[in-house]
């Protein structure tokens, strides 16, 4: 009897700007011209951030929405315009800060040194999308759709440079599902349960008179239920992945690992129960390729497998890590 | 002297009735960008703890933890020592799904506070735990620590890659610094519970502790509703807030083990993100504000939810009560009054899209923090008599039979020892209700026995309450303030 335990996790948003709705975000087109040694990027932040990083000897200055310099990043490291107000709003989220009476445009610059590093990220409000929400007739395209663009000049030892990109709107379209097939009590007295997650999380609880050894990524004894407790496989690759997961740095770093040695069984818990993360069931990627995307059906991304060993009997669980495309009610 | 940004830090109250608030807020610059050295504007958590005294209206520094916590969670022990569990160093945690080790996370590391010394210490390696922030953790009558499956996950973006352990109800034993793994709430038997596992910005209250026919405490039960749960689409997942109401049961058996179940009550009447709970001296719970959905993801675009609703423990039921007169969402706040009445107030949402703090039509009517308190008055004030205390002893040893001077002995229904508040982004780790065993009833007067040890309720404030059947209700007194010691 198949049991299924759906989970869902969500994409992870892409290394861009994240706004309040997850569907609208900035992007990054263009740097008019290149700059050579220069990397301009949008970060995700609780807004979207823009990050410089200039190793170069050329000093690079941003300008204010006048026109006026209000950040020179370069071989001084970064030095901020505290006349500017720009320079105080660009430190805030949400533009909310406290202005200096003297920081007025157009002042005369007053510039200090704020990192001795060629490089700084600031919340960018250019960037920022007004909160009106999506267009009725944009979301229901469910398309990858232009809300608006934004421009942010600098100049580059005397050059105008131009940065452009633009606010889109790139709807959800699915999830990634980790789901267990099989049955959910292997062996007698034995329970799987899958936690959702990123990287899901198996547990097992075994009531019964025999241990059950779980087999690790690379066929070795990696854990082991029993009445006495739990014990894990101090040569598991398995195992040490797990207890680095779990803050267990330094047990890891102590183990020899070798997936061929004997086990070398150590108590790491007085229950017969166990948890760990199973990065078998792990989609590495943002999203499923386009292929898959572009189908808009259910598709199997990975299959994995975690044996068990009870009383003489081998099982495999069977998992499957899953694309589900939201769906969408035809008119 | 408070030195140190409070915001966002969590808080206790000692045993000697001093107030803790430990960890907090600062913003600095670090590199965040995966494999370059960009700086980007960062959210640190403070290792600071600090004491304020009532008495002398004084604050005083005291010891710094080994890490920086933003919403940690606190939990005093039987000993009277305080844990402190998860909060985070660093706010903006990069997740590589490829090179997950490389990816942030919440503090695993657990600490432990002396009052004696005013000093923090770690606890060992394998005391580790991946928790989420402001995790709903409670004191056992066993004297373990329990996790309930309940967190906040301030994440419109960069989940921690390990948060599946969240869902995860666990215990924690303070003697040998190890977790055990209780189970799924919600997958433990049959059908999967469409609410099972972790629920973000729900409360978890401990419903009344009650002692078994031999006079052990053997079992917990904790109450959560609302929220944004993790089976639909973890962290960040689904925005919308849930009607969805359990209860999960921690029992302990003879031999030391534990065992978890989980059951669904009846659903809220709103769904909402973010209610504060508060249980009642008559073992009845009550769910304030909040809002439709998560305004962390989507701040000030919900609609905030001002109608309280009532819990009836017997028939686990919801029932919508009286309406508030503001909007309350994202860290609003709510507390038992000793006089029986529930104070509720608080309402600081982050600017409308994390840019301005403007209303948008149809969405959040107030955008601005509302610093304004509001007092909600329970069915059982309207009830009729209440019953009174004419004296009690203002200190209680464990063990100790005491004398409650009363009219009413003849006719009370139980007798109630709850810790006083100390709650913050809907987290209070003390939170807790005894109820005492009523040993003899004579004329004017009931005798109760104080909990037997300080694992079934650890030293320091507490309020007594005498609760009498009044027709369909159940009226509390006054609560009576003790000090409960060893």
């Amino acid at each position: 009897m198949a049991v299924v335990l759906g989970v869902i996790t969500v994409p992870a948003a892409p290394a861009a700007a994240h706004s309040s709705d997850p569907s609208v975000r900035p992007v990054l087109d263009a740097v008019q011209p290149a700059l050579p040694g220069v990397t301009v990027q949008i970060a995700a932040s609780v807004t979207a951030q823009l990050v410089v990083a200039n190793p170069t000897p050329t000093t690079l200055s941003v300008l204010d929405g006048d026109g006026q310099p209000f950040l020179r990043i370069g071989p001084e490291g970064v030095l901020a315009n505290k006349s500017s107000p720009w320079w105080y709003l660009t430190n805030s989220p949400n533009g909310d800060a406290s202005i200096p009476a003297d920081a007025q445009p157009g002042a005369p610059p007053r510039w200090e040194r704020v990192s001795a590093e060629p490089a700084w990220g600031w919340f960018e409000h250019r960037l920022h999308p007004a909160p009106q929400g999506v267009p009725p007739d944009v979301s229901r395209t469910h398309r990858l759709t232009t809300l608006a663009r934004w421009s942010v000049p600098f100049d580059y030892g005397g050059q105008p440079v131009d940065v452009s990109g633009r606010i889109v709107y790139e709807p959800v379209r699915g999830a990634v599902t980790t789901r267990l097939l099989g049955n959910a009590r292997p062996f007698s007295g034995v329970e799987v349960q899958l936690a959702p997650g990123r990287v899901p999380v198996l547990f097992l609880a075994n009531r019964s008179r025999d241990p059950v050894v779980v087999t690790g990524r690379d066929g070795e004894p990696f854990l082991r239920v029993g009445t006495n407790g739990t014990d894990v496989n101090r040569h598991s690759p398995t195992w040490a992945d797990d207890a680095r997961a779990q803050g267990q740095d330094l047990t890891a770093a102590a183990a020899v690992v070798d997936p061929t040695a004997p086990p070398d069984w150590a108590p790491v818990a007085g229950a017969q129960t166990y948890s760990w993360l199973e990065f078998r069931g792990l989609y590495e990627h943002d999203r499923p390729p386009r292929r898959v995307l572009a189908a808009g059906k259910t598709a199997v991304l990975r299959v994995w497998t975690v044996p068990l060993e009870h009383g003489g009997r081998r099982v495999e669980l069977r998992g499957e890590t899953v694309w589900k495309p939201v769906s969408r009610s035809k008119k | 002297m408070n030195d140190g940004d409070l915001f966002c830090a969590d808080q206790v109250q000692l045993a000697d009735g001093r107030i803790m608030a430990v960890g907090g807020t600062n913003y600095y610059r670090d590199p965040a960008i995966p494999g370059t050295d960009l700086g980007v504007v960062e959210l640190e958590g403070l290792r600071n703890s600090r004491i304020y005294d009532p008495t002398t209206n004084q604050w005083t520094q005291s010891g710094s933890m080994n890490y920086g916590r933003w919403y940690p969670s606190l939990v005093t022990l039987p000993d009277g020592k305080i844990l402190v569990a998860s909060g985070v160093s660093k706010l903006l945690k990069p997740v590589y799904p490829d090179r997950p080790f490389d990816s942030g996370t919440n503090v695993k590391q657990l600490e432990l506070y002396d009052p004696a010394t005013g000093q923090w210490s770690g606890l060992p390696e394998s005391a580790n735990r991946s928790l989420p922030l402001f995790p709903r953790l409670h004191l056992l009558p066993d004297g373990h620590i329990y996790y309930d499956v309940a967190g906040q996950s301030f994440n419109p973006f960069g989940q921690a890659y390990d948060e599946a352990f969240w869902n995860l109800g666990t215990s924690f034993d303070p003697a040998t610094n190890r977790w055990t793994d209780l189970g799924v709430p919600g997958l433990t038997t049959g059908a999967p519970d469409p609410g099972f596992g972790f629920r973000g910005s729900t409360f978890s209250v401990m419903l009344p502790l009650e002692p078994d026919a031999a006079g052990n405490y053997t079992k917990a039960q904790f109450l959560t509703a609302g929220g944004t749960p993790s089976a639909v689409a973890p962290s960040p997942g689904t925005p919308l807030g849930t009607n969805l109401s359990r209860v999960d049961t921690v029992t302990t058996g003879a031999n030391g083990s534990e065992s978890l179940s989980s059951e669904s009550t009846g659903p809220l009447h709103s769904s909402r993100w973010y209610p504060s709970g508060v249980l009642l001296p008559n073992g009845q719970a009550m769910a304030f504000s909040g809002a439709d959905i998560d305004e962390v993801q989507a701040p000030s675009l919900g609609q905030p939810v001002k109608q309280a609703e009532l819990y009836d423990p017997v028939k686990k039921t919801w029932t919508p009560v009286a309406t508030a007169t503001r909007p309350r969402t994202y860290h609003n706040t709510g507390m038992l009054l000793p006089d029986g009445r529930v104070l509720v107030g608080g309402h600081a949402p982050i600017s409308t899209a994390y840019l301005s703090n403007i209303a948008v039509p149809g969405a959040e009517p107030n955008p601005n923090r509302d610093p304004s308190f509001e007092i909600y008055e329970p069915p059982y004030l309207f009830a009729g008599h209440r019953p009174t205390i004419g004296a009690a002893p203002d200190n209680l040893g464990y063990g100790s039979t005491i004398r409650v001077a009363t009219p009413d002995a003849a006719s009370l229904d139980n007798v109630v020892l709850m810790r006083n508040s100390a709650i913050t982004h809907l987290v209070d780790g003390d939170q807790r209700a005894v109820k005492l065993p009523v040993v003899r009833r004579g004329n004017g007067a009931v005798w109760v026995k104080a909990p037997p040890r300080p694992e079934v309720a650890p030293p320091g404030p507490y309020l007594l309450f005498l609760n009498q059947k009044v027709g369909d209700q159940t009226v509390p007194s006054v609560g009576h303030q003790m000090m409960l010691a060893g």
